[in-house]
């Protein structure tokens, strides 16, 4: 395996809330909560949970948009997390996202092509009748037609506003993209075109992707390697066709029991999880934050909180080997 | 809303406070001394006069001097009314214009939310245009414009109304007074007025009153009055300062001796003394008006919350 | 698609919606025509605002008088000095001057206003009497103003029949004992004046006369008047021209100060937007203090005890109004910061100030412009109330004066029987319309700039 190119270590992000009382404490909200992995050079990493979970200010954290609490990221070899400044802006380059909602990612008063141009202009890769060219060339890697450079973001139709993400993003000429939900807000019909587009890029730039969804189907099509989040910690790490084929954690179950199966006469086995998922202010105050609403959960579940289990086939975890 | 509260008290002070020495400074820096327009004042003249106001110290000194007298709620001899203190010209300029101005923040909001309701529930009617045609009137045209033209017309012209005798003023006449500085306030209440209502008519707990059969006056007055309030409320706070400062030209317009009347007086005749008390009474005139519809905003709109 | 039109900016858009509103159409023109022509006052009227002609006084709209100077010169050998018009072209000019003998009265008034002495130079008098053949002119103390009075008569211990001395300590009345009228005529040569006689009798050294005396004038037989479109004020001076040159003041003064309160409450609140936490906790609450004096008051004070100049009036108001625009701003920019695409300028290493710049403060500019259109009335209200208690700014020595002072002279011409009341009528109609146009203008911008209204037209 080779050196990773971008390394999470034991994440945390926490937002204070109001204060309790007159003078009391103000409340704490750990919405990541411990986070580790890795991404090699090239290598697909998806992270799925349901929404809230935590996923989008994990992907938020890594590239410093938010401001983390503790934990450490390598990204090629640097620290980020002590960066600051013009240091950090430079360092964050080949650390590029994509959008979920490609409407408000796009600033409404700016033409495409000076959208695409910003991370040309803001790192100083080009400029004039190079940065030109190099809008144009990236709006055809994308798919758009450059004759449509001029027009601002209302005019183009979900899909394409995506793409012009898409080239944003790849304008900096990044090592990793972290694409945040990138298909969740466009039509089904789309979807597959954008997923399509991602996977050639990944193809053809040797990309790699941290792909963020709340949808293990959509996952499936892209990651090599698949981690599942729950009430902001990693509770299943695995490559995707070990976990398809043989989940651990029952939250992970859970998910792939959700998936659609598009055959009619096949079973409908509907395994649906009760409850709702926890409250990011109460901490996992020493047990499994999934207990409460698993069905496989055991006196032990309630009182020890769960260890990282790491088993031979690459596969990480949290739950302990039950009964069968 | 008790901490909100506590914030607001605690900030009062504060704000009094740099008004205070706001004015102070302000006065202070000023070139030239309260003596110098009069002519023929000898110089050992205004060097007496100035010891016998203190003008000979430093300034830190007489800003020590001022906060010490004001502590003890003296606002220091007025110079330009030899004999009198600030204290007593204050108690006696000031009912005139509270009952000025209170009068006309009430026909302000008595005018302005009649109008602003009727043209809301006559929505593009011709009453609707009407009203909100005067309404840009009333705001456009400044008051000091409508006050001489109300004085020509229903004293000179109609003999309706006569000017303040020796008991003060009539009824009719301060009416009139309190007419013309509440016009533009009426007129901005009943357009916010007129806009809240339209955006609370329609809402989906006016239509299901309506569709339960509740009368239409108590959808209006019951469900949409509320709402349509809120912002004629939070435009209350500034509406007082506006108010107070309007009361200054309608005052010197009909001739009633008030406060305002007193404080231009005292700035264009430059009675340090006179000018700082009459600004710290305004002031907290307008503090105190804050407070309080701070405190109608919240039981208005138990939504508002305060921190 | 190989059409490639390029698309509508979201202002242009906006334009498009505020030129389907025809009332706000109407305010954009009326607010361009009185822009332009208090900018291009010079075009419009002729009359230098500041000129008093005591002897005209107060005329109504339309009125014309005999267009001289305060001293007319008609020396040889000099260009001749009779009136603001360009008279070198004419080869003769004639001159009727009013050289009947007149005698002096100073009337002094009691605190009351009833007439306290009448002192002539033989002495006091009980009583004096006006009639049809000795009438008179009045001037103050200072001789700076005057108007010609109808037959009357005074008496000591009695309020005069009309009104005589508007506040002031003591008026003169000049009362003519014997008419008498002289005619000049000067002969030019290349538009120099080359023989000036006095009916008949040459005069070698020239003629001064002072334009209260000259009751007729001529230059090659056409008589040599002007005429003023809204007349006159007490002073003599042309009321449009006051009107026009006073509008550059108040118009000066509502722009900048609108300008000022939109460079401090932008910069102020996004800043406090933009850096957030405890920044804009301590920045807002701040404002929230500030909000609480009684600016008003202090710019009264200020304007009063330093003097009334321009540049004070500009800070002093711009200072009042940045509040409420640096809470906008920083509203709008607190939610715009957590956007998507600031995430993204950020990421594509536009540093901070870019961010605010290109990204944020553009994006705010609808809540912006409207704030801040509705800004400039407010502030010309403003200014007109300050000049209306007298602290005005002024231009050209003191005689041009903004809007507000100038129906602060109406409001005090206008007498108890409302005689001059075009002085107050004109000067509070042009302001009143002004402020209503610019009221409507910001009104529709409100409304093209309005999301709300813009997604149900689309």
């Amino acid at each position: 395996m080779s050196e990773p190119l971008l390394q999470v270590d034991d994440l945390v992000v926490s937002f204070t809330g109001a204060r309790r009382g007159w003078f009391g404490p103000r409340s704490e909200l750990r919405a990541v909560d411990g986070v580790s992995f890795s991404v090699a050079p090239g290598e697909v990493l998806g992270l799925v949970g349901e929404s809230g979970c935590g996923k989008s200010t994990t992907a938020r954290a890594i590239c410093r948009l938010v401001a983390p609490h503790s934990g450490r990221v390598r990204f090629a070899g640097t620290d980020l997390l002590t960066l600051t400044g013009s240091a950090l802006r430079t360092a964050r380059r080949g650390l590029q996202m994509v959008f979920q909602d490609p409407f408000a990612s796009l600033d409404p008063r700016y033409t495409c092509r000076r959208i695409i141009a910003e991370p040309l202009e803001g790192f100083g890769l080009a400029s004039g009748e190079q940065a030109r060219q190099r809008v144009d060339q990236l709006m055809q890697q994308v798919g758009l037609d450059p004759s449509m450079a001029d027009r601002y973001p209302h005019e183009f139709s979900g899909g394409q506003r995506q793409r012009i993400g898409i080239a944003r993003a790849l304008a900096a000429e990044p090592q990793v993209l972290l694409c945040d939900e990138p298909v969740s807000a466009l039509d089904v019909s789309v979807q597959a075109q954008i997923i399509n587009l991602l996977l050639e890029l990944r193809r053809e730039l040797g990309l790699a992707m941290v792909f963020i969804a709340h949808d293990l189907a959509v996952v499936r099509h892209v990651a090599d390697r698949i981690a599942v989040m729950y009430a902001g910690r990693i509770v299943e790490q695995a490559p995707a066709d070990t976990l398809f084929a043989n989940p651990r954690h029952p939250y992970t179950e859970a998910l792939l029991a959700a998936i659609p199966i598009p055959d009619p006469t096949a079973p409908a086995i509907i395994s649906q999880i009760s409850g709702e998922p926890p409250s990011p202010h109460q901490a996992w105050a020493g047990h499994c934050a999934f207990a409460p609403r698993c069905p496989h959960a055991t006196e032990a579940c309630h009182s020890g909180a769960p260890e990282l289990i790491t088993e031979a086939d690459g596969r990480i975890h949290r739950c302990p080997p039950r009964q069968a | 809303m008790g901490r909100y509260l506590l914030k607001r008290l605690i900030q009062a002070p504060i704000v009094l406070f740099l008004i205070v020495t706001c004015s102070f400074v302000l006065v202070r820096l000023a070139p030239g001394g309260p003596f110098d327009a009069e002519r023929k004042v000898p110089p050992e003249v205004e060097a007496a006069l100035n010891e016998q106001y203190h003008l000979d110290e430093s300034i830190p000194m007489q800003y020590g001097r001022f906060l010490l007298d004001l502590a003890q709620g003296d606002l220091g001899p007025a110079i330009k009314y030899p004999g009198r203190s600030v204290n007593a010209i204050i108690a006696d300029r000031l009912p005139p214009t509270l009952l000025l101005g209170g009068y006309a923040l009430a026909l302000a909001v008595l005018i302005g939310v009649t109008v602003g309701v009727i043209g809301a529930r006559l929505y593009n009617t011709v009453f609707d245009h009407a009203s909100m045609v005067f309404a840009l009137l009333g705001i456009s045209i400044p008051m000091f414009v409508v006050g001489p033209l109300l004085l020509l017309a229903f004293q000179t012209q109609w003999r309706l109304v006569s000017p303040p005798g020796e008991y003060g003023p009539s009824f009719a006449y301060l009416s009139l007074a309190a007419l013309c500085l509440a016009a533009p306030f009426a007129a901005r209440i009943a357009r916010l007025c007129r806009a809240g209502m339209l955006e609370v008519v329609n809402q989906d707990f006016a239509r299901t009153a309506r569709a339960k059969g509740v009368p239409e006056w108590r959808i209006v007055t019951v469900h949409c009055l509320r709402g349509a309030l809120t912002p004629v409320v939070s435009f209350l706070g500034p509406a007082v300062a506006s108010v107070l400062t309007g009361s200054l030209v309608v005052e010197s317009i009909f001739l009633l001796k008030g406060l305002g009347w007193e404080f231009v007086f005292s700035a264009i005749n430059r009675d340090y003394t006179l000018v700082i008390g009459t600004v710290i009474v305004y002031s907290s005139l307008l503090i105190i008006a804050n407070l309080i519809v701070d405190l109608c905003y919240g039981l208005l709109d138990p939504r508002v919350r305060y921190d | 698609m190989t059409e490639t039109a390029p698309g509508l900016s979201p202002g242009a858009a906006a334009w498009r919606r505020l030129r389907r509103n025809p009332l706000a159409m109407g305010g954009l023109v009326i607010t361009v025509v009185v822009v332009v022509m208090c900018a291009f006052a010079p075009l419009f009227s002729g009359h230098d605002p500041g000129y008093q002609r005591h002897w005209v006084g107060a005329l109504t709209p339309g009125s014309s008088h005999i267009d001289c100077l305060r001293e007319n010169r008609l020396i040889p050998g000099q260009a001749p000095d009779v009136s603001p018009q360009d008279l070198s072209a004419a080869t003769t000019i004639t001159l009727a001057a009013d050289e009947s003998s007149y005698r002096e009265y100073r009337i002094i008034p009691d605190t009351e206003g009833r007439i306290r002495r009448i002192a002539g130079s033989q002495g006091e008098l009980d009583e004096l009497v006006l009639n049809q053949a000795a009438l008179a002119r009045v001037a103050l103390i200072d001789g700076s103003r005057g108007r010609n009075l109808a037959p009357l008569s005074l008496r000591r211990g009695e309020a005069p029949p009309v009104p005589l001395f508007d506040g002031s300590a003591a008026v003169v009345l000049e009362v003519a004992t014997e008419a008498r009228i002289a005619s000049y005529t000067a002969q030019l040569n290349n538009g120099v004046v080359s023989a000036v006689q006095r009916s008949g009798t040459a005069l070698p050294e020239g003629i001064v006369i002072t334009g209260d005396r000259i009751t007729g004038m001529e230059a090659d037989g056409r008589s040599i008047t002007t005429w003023h479109l809204l007349g006159t004020d007490i002073e003599g001076r042309a009321l449009f021209a006051r009107i026009l040159y006073g509008g550059r003041i108040s118009l000066l003064v509502g722009a900048v100060a609108t300008l000022v309160s939109l460079l401090i409450g932008v910069t102020y609140g996004a800043v406090a937007g933009y850096v957030g936490g405890r920044t804009d906790r301590v920045l807002m609450a701040g404002v929230d203090v500030l909000y609480g004096l009684p600016f008003m008051f202090l710019v009264i004070v200020l304007l009063s005890f330093f003097g009334s100049n321009i540049l004070l009036l500009f800070a002093a108001l711009g200072a009042v109004q940045w509040l409420t625009m640096a809470r906008i701003v920083r509203g709008q920019i607190l939610g715009l910061r957590e956007a998507d695409f600031v995430a993204a300028a950020r990421l594509a290493g536009t540093p901070a100030h870019i961010v605010i710049l290109r990204h944020l403060v553009p994006n705010s500019f609808g809540p912006i412009v409207v704030y801040a259109s509705l800004t400039v009335p407010i502030v010309i209200l403003e200014e007109s109330f300050l000049a209306f208690i007298g602290l005005s700014a002024s231009f050209g020595d003191g005689q041009v004066h903004s809007w507000g002072a100038l129906v602060k002279t109406g409001v005090d011409s206008l007498g108890s029987d409302g005689s001059f009341a075009w002085l107050l009528l004109w000067p509070s109609l042009v302001m009143a319309a002004t402020l209503i146009a610019l009221n409507v203008l910001g009104d529709g911008i409100r409304d093209a700039l309005d999301p709300k209204l813009s997604r149900g037209a689309a």
